[in-house]
């Protein structure tokens, strides 16, 4: 839709919605690095900053949602308009659970490295996990900004391809669980990392498809690849 | 992927009239292009459109209106059912067509007479002066146009002392009195306040397990509310015609999407 509404305000209205889903998802982007970057780095600062900025990131959740309501109440958009105020206001919840798995990192982050138990086989596999996840995230809102749904779809393979790793990382720590039971309470943190870091893959496969429900008209949620693809395709 | 169940196939929906290959003229000027219809039996069919479409002159083809002007042509068919008629065909008064269908205009038009004779009217020109007979089809229509309530104690005082939404209910007994097969609505609720639209919205959704509604509106949102089915007009071209959730959430034609979602200039 790239031509105008009649009504100028309405399309200010919009752009201005779309654009602080923008906003919000390099916010959550930006959490998510810090985090990772605080596990890298055992710097208890950044850890911090996380769960200071989350606050910001929880705001802007109910801010977007209430523009959703009175957009919807002001206006009554119809098709189109309609799918990306309704998509916008699922795509928030991602984008604020997305948020929280961050802060979880980072809040988790001290204790795993003070405790000298987080190898650095794990820690290496973990931060490449994270920098396939982060760019899915970054992708996600770039195909939103652009209404791209090769790029939507692509976010969608490769947050099944995140979760393929995150399961070979998750066996190696009931391995190491099972081998070293006086670690288990630092085993279960790092294990709720790994978790957490395939949950915002999770996230970003929504927002992906968010955007193809805004585009296409197509409610793809738990579907297959293929069935997505085919979908997509035909319309 | 939704589970919901799909919605039937059109083409095994009954249908109670067909535009087919329809063309009209206003002397030199076409102002309906081979419009191809279909009205489905006992459903509600929006007709939507900017000003100019012919969304209205379609309308007013099925009861023949165009026919008291010199100069108008009709070209192609209405097929009316069941007994698959063309209601466009020399052969056909338009009289008896009339006699078939009802129409309600945009601003209530009560006759100078009392409600119960305005109800009785079309019953009294058929011949009908049997007082027992036009006591229950009055009261029958009055009900069915959810106004009986309203005014059975008051049949016989002027119709114009009714409120604005209820001289169109009246309007709407007085259509339904005569057992149209078809009832034509063209924008009915337009002089209405957002209180008498909403009744006459209620009553759209009660009548349609009784009677075919084709109702041409301007109101987007109301075509949204009443109608299972939509069509899109555009300079007397039918652009797209569908069942109403799909119109309205995902339009196959980008020109259909531009005017529901305010984007036609």
């Amino acid at each position: 839709m790239s031509n105008e509404h009649i009504s100028s305000q309405f399309n200010i209205e919009l752009a201005a919605l779309r654009a602080r889903v923008v906003e919000m998802g390099a916010m959550v982007s930006d959490q998510f690095r810090l985090a990772v970057d605080a596990l890298a780095s055992g710097r208890a600062e950044l850890a911090d900053q996380v769960v200071q900025n989350d606050k910001r990131v929880n705001d802007l959740e109910v801010d977007i949602d209430d523009d959703c309501a009175h957009l919807i109440a002001k206006r009554q958009p119809a098709a189109g308009d309609l799918r990306m105020v309704l998509g916008i206001s699922k795509m928030v919840t991602d984008l604020e659970r997305t948020g929280d798995k961050a802060r979880k990192i980072a809040r988790l982050s001290g204790a795993i490295r003070s405790s000298g138990v987080a190898d650095s086989d794990w820690l290496s596999s973990t931060r490449r996990i994270a920098d396939v996840t982060r760019k899915l995230i970054d992708e996600a809102v770039q195909a939103f900004a652009a209404s791209d749904i090769e790029l939507a779809i692509a976010v969608i393979r490769g947050s099944r391809g995140v979760g393929r790793q995150v399961n070979a990382v998750s066996a190696g720590l009931v391995k190491r669980i099972g081998d070293t039971p006086s670690q288990v309470a630092v085993l279960l943190d790092m294990m709720a990392v790994t978790k957490a870091i395939d949950r915002v893959a999770d996230h970003a496969s929504n927002l992906a498809e968010h955007l193809i429900y805004i585009v296409k008209g197509t409610d793809v949620r738990h579907a297959t690849l293929d069935q997505i693809e085919r979908e997509t395709l035909q319309r | 992927m939704s589970n919901k169940s799909p919605k039937p196939d059109l083409a095994s929906l009954p249908i109670k009239a067909e535009a087919r290959a329809l063309n009209f003229f206003y002397g030199q000027y076409q102002a309906l292009k081979n419009i191809n219809l279909p009205i489905h039996d006992r459903r509600v069919t929006a007709l939507i459109g900017p000003s100019g479409c012919g969304k209205s002159t379609f309308l007013r083809c099925f009861n023949r209106m165009h026919d008291l002007y010199r100069g108008n042509r009709y070209e192609g068919e209405i097929r009316f059912h069941p007994d698959d008629i063309n209601l466009l065909g020399a052969d056909i008064d338009p009289i008896e067509v009339r006699m078939r269908l009802s129409m309600v205009f945009q601003k209530p038009n009560p006759f100078p007479k009392s409600i119960y004779e305005n109800v009785a009217y079309g019953l009294r020109v058929r011949g009908e002066n049997k007082r027992s007979v036009l006591d229950a089809k009055v009261e029958e229509a009055l009900t069915n146009a959810a106004l009986w309530n309203e005014v059975k104690d008051r049949l016989h005082e002027q119709a114009n002392n009714l409120s604005g939404g209820q001289q169109q209910r009246m309007c709407i007994a007085r259509a339904l009195a005569s057992d149209p097969e078809l009832l034509l609505f063209d924008e009915p609720t337009s002089a209405l306040d957002p209180i008498a639209t909403a009744s006459i919205e209620d009553l759209i959704h009660q009548l349609k397990d009784k009677v075919t509604i084709l109702i041409v509106t301007h109101n987007m949102q109301q075509a949204a509310r009443v109608s299972d089915f939509t069509a899109y007009m555009y300079l007397g071209d039918l652009i797209e015609f569908g069942w109403t959730d799909d119109v309205f959430f995902s339009p196959k034609h980008k020109q259909t999407e531009d005017y529901i979602t305010g984007r036609f200039g």
